[in-house]
């Protein structure tokens, strides 16, 4: 599957790839939200690991400007787990809330994989 | 009557005699029996039987004057018979005497009468004369003698008059209430022959007339309506006025009042009056003035001084119900923290000499921040802080000045309790430390966690490459752990800050809480050896979890802090009785006795300034008797002190 990350910390997008790729995905990397969107468009990826707090645009604005038509999931991610649940990040239009840090970096890969799989 | 045997006799006639029988001659003079009353200066009455006037007018008129009387009537007169007792007088039947004419009837007899009368007259001045020198002589005897006795008496009199002076003087001295010194004068006036009911006293008192007087067998003081009372200065004697005063008063009537208004020096518009009831015959009433006279002066002054104590009583009475009225704390000290006086707020009573920190604060020195000193030398009022048994005051002390305008003499010192205000701000400091760190915890936590999360991701990643035995797995293991346990810490202090302001109380596990507690305070503990005891069954309460983790912050580091070198700290919990206990036990020196009442109170604290507020265990108690639990600690000097937290467990 396509996987496409978008946070401004490069060692959280490192993490994903790393894992990501080791599980045979194809990840493509946006250190921005404005980033992000194009390649979202471009690439068409079926799940998005959307970072919620990033300078310019943050994760809720990106996912108020994401092509409509893209069937993409999006996997919240946040390092500020008194901000953000599951229940706030699906009223932005996302369908998983994951919680910095990650206890287990290829749980939170098998977690998009099953999100995907569905 | 005077008269000799020369002049003529006047003769009274009555009416019923015929003057044709009487002889106009010298001898006699006629009297109009209408006009001339038979008393005056008559030297013969002739009456008829007719015009007799009986026996008794008869022995009036014989009385009164020295006369003859004739009698003339009917032989057979009853009247004639009945007369012959009359002396000097001569009874004769009508018939008898018709044959003579007056003149010739007495013609004879007249000079006999006269004789007769004379020589009565003389022996009967004889007699009078002895009988004068007699009583002269006698009274004579009795003169001298009275008055070598009245003198004797008189002597005896005034020195007994003297001794009751002294003696009334020196009880009155003795009274103590005014009640007294009526009761006193009653029970001094028995002793004298004087018949007196009783004294009554009345004066002004704090601008009305009272009077003090027995009433139904006791001494009574009656206070009088306004505008009541004598205002008279003169001794009066069964004043209307006064009888009806004291009858309206005592209910009663008065019938014998002596009014005795006394001198005093401070003579107001009411005078000082003396109210005498008595049963004084008439003219004793001199004497018992006379009597009494030189006792008014002890009086006067003795009412005078209990006047005036009462006065003074009550002026010092209101004076320190007003100074007892102010609710806060107040005293008067001297320079040297002497203790002159303290309304009831301030302390219990106390000895002369102590200090005023001694009662107020139960301390053994000049209060801390205590700067009495600065306002003598300053003369100007200061507000300075105090602390007692938990409480803060703001104690203003302003200086007084009795002597020179430039000495200050003594200190009025209030003190304002500001412990609630204190209270307060302390918490608003805490809630604010708090809110703080929450924010701080969160910034720290979001800028730590996401390197975290590579360090640790990368790692797993990394040992998923490499061969589980080789020791490049073992190092990242090591890193992974070091990573993991970072994140911990940094969950934990986000949940301590994070949970504030959320008031809702929720299902705790006292296990994980204690367990996260711990991991803020590595630091604190890593000195120390600590050896945790945890039940194994979850033992769960109901409460806030950030302030429960606040309570086992404060008590272990606490702890932590009581032991200067390393020791040792246990923590355990158990299920006991329904409730979950938490102890925390230290090896550190131990509470001292004479502080351990004071632990929990606000602001005690044993830190250093700026180590602690000497809120955390007075909060702490707060917190934990907030859900129905008790905090409490067991120390023995030496061997370390042991907290316990008792709260009810909640069932699952």
């Amino acid at each position: 599957m396509k996987v496409l990350v978008i946070d401004d910390e490069a060692v959280i997008r490192r993490s994903i790839q790393r894992a990501g790729e080791k599980k045979g995905h194809e990840v493509y990397l946006a250190e921005n939200g404005s980033e992000g969107l194009a390649i979202w468009s471009k690439a068409n990826p079926d799940v998005v690991f959307l970072d919620v707090l990033m300078p310019g645009l943050t994760g809720p604005d990106v996912l108020k400007q994401r092509d409509p038509n893209s069937k993409a999931k999006v996997v919240l991610i946040s390092a500020y787990t008194g901000e953000y649940n599951l229940e706030r990040a699906q009223e932005h239009g996302a369908d998983l809330f994951i919680g910095k840090p990650f206890a287990d970096i290829f749980a939170v890969i098998q977690q998009a994989e099953d999100l995907v799989g569905k | 009557m005077s008269s000799d045997a020369s002049s003529p006799a006047l003769v009274w006639v009555s009416p019923h005699l015929e003057a044709k029988h009487l002889n106009q001659d010298d001898l006699f003079i006629l009297v109009d029996p209408e006009i001339e009353d038979p008393k005056k200066g008559i030297d013969l009455c002739l009456f008829s039987s007719k015009d007799f006037p009986g026996e008794n007018k008869v022995q009036s008129l014989l009385q009164t004057s020295q006369m003859s009387i004739l009698v003339y009537g009917g032989e057979d007169d009853p009247c004639l018979a009945s007369l012959d007792w009359m002396p000097f007088s001569k009874v004769i039947s009508e018939k008898e005497f018709k044959k003579l004419s007056i003149a010739e009837h007495f013609s004879k007899d007249l000079n006999r009468m006269k004789k007769q009368q004379l020589l009565k007259q003389t022996l009967t001045s004889n007699y009078h004369q002895l009988e004068e020198l007699t009583q002269g002589l006698e009274d004579l005897v009795d003169r001298e003698t009275e008055r070598e006795d009245s003198a004797k008496k008189e002597v005896q009199d005034s020195l007994k008059g003297l001794r009751r002076l002294v003696q009334l003087t020196t009880s009155l001295g003795e009274a103590v209430t005014l009640e007294d010194v009526v009761a006193r004068l009653n029970k001094d006036i028995r002793q004298t022959k004087f018949s007196i009911s009783q004294f009554i006293l009345g004066f002004p008192f704090r601008s009305r007339y009272e009077l003090i007087g027995l009433m139904k067998g006791r001494v009574q003081r009656i206070r009088l309506e306004e505008g009541q009372g004598p205002t008279s200065i003169r001794i009066k004697q069964n004043d209307p006025e006064d009888q009806r005063f004291l009858a309206n008063q005592f209910q009663r009537p008065f019938v014998h009042v002596l009014t005795l208004p006394l001198r005093l020096a401070s003579q107001g518009a009411q005078p000082v009056t003396l109210f005498v009831e008595h049963q004084l015959e008439v003219g004793q009433t001199d004497t018992f003035l006379e009597e009494i006279s030189p006792w008014l002066q002890p009086l006067s002054m003795t009412i005078e001084r209990l006047l005036l104590e009462s006065e003074m009583h009550e002026a010092s009475y209101l004076w320190e119900r007003t100074f007892d009225s102010v609710e806060d704390p107040l005293c008067i000290v001297t320079s040297d923290y002497e203790l002159l006086r303290s309304n009831v707020h301030f302390s219990e009573p106390q000895q002369a000499g102590t200090k005023c920190y001694e009662s107020f604060a139960n301390r053994t020195s000049p209060c801390e921040g205590c700067r009495i000193h600065e306002v003598i030398q300053a003369g100007q009022p200061q507000t300075m802080k105090v602390r007692r048994a938990g409480k803060a005051f703001e104690m203003t002390s302003y200086p007084v000045y009795l002597g020179p305008p430039s000495e200050v003499s003594t200190l009025v010192n209030h003190y304002l309790d500001v412990t609630d205000k204190e209270d307060l701000r302390g918490q608003t400091i805490q809630n604010e430390k708090m809110a703080a760190l929450g924010h701080l915890a969160g910034h720290i936590a979001h800028e730590l966690n996401n390197p975290l999360t590579g360090i640790r991701s990368l790692s797993q990643i990394l040992m998923s490459e490499v061969p589980e035995d080789s020791e490049i797995y073992s190092d990242l293991k090591e890193v992974e752990i070091a990573a993991s346990r970072s994140q911990s810490i940094i969950t934990d202090l986000l949940s301590f800050a994070d949970d504030r302001g959320k008031p809702e109380d929720e299902l705790i596990d006292v296990n994980d809480l204690i367990e996260s507690t711990l991991s803020l305070l590595k630091v604190s503990l890593h000195n120390h050896k600590v050896d945790i005891n945890l039940e194994d069954s979850q033992l769960h309460v109901r409460a806030q979890k950030s302030l429960l983790q606040q309570v086992l912050f404060n008590l272990i580091n606490n702890s932590c802090q009581a032991m200067d070198d390393p020791g040792q700290i246990q923590i355990s919990t158990k299920e006991q009785d329904g409730n979950v206990t938490i102890k925390v036990r230290d090896t550190g020196p131990g509470i001292p006795k004479k502080i351990r009442d004071q632990i929990f109170l606000p602001f005690f604290t044993t830190k250093e300034r700026g180590r602690g507020t000497g809120l955390g265990l007075s909060m702490s108690r707060e917190i934990v008797e907030r859900y129905g639990g008790k905090l409490r600690f067991d120390s023995s000097e030496g061997q370390g002190t042991t907290f316990e937290v008792v709260l009810p467990k909640e069932p699952i």
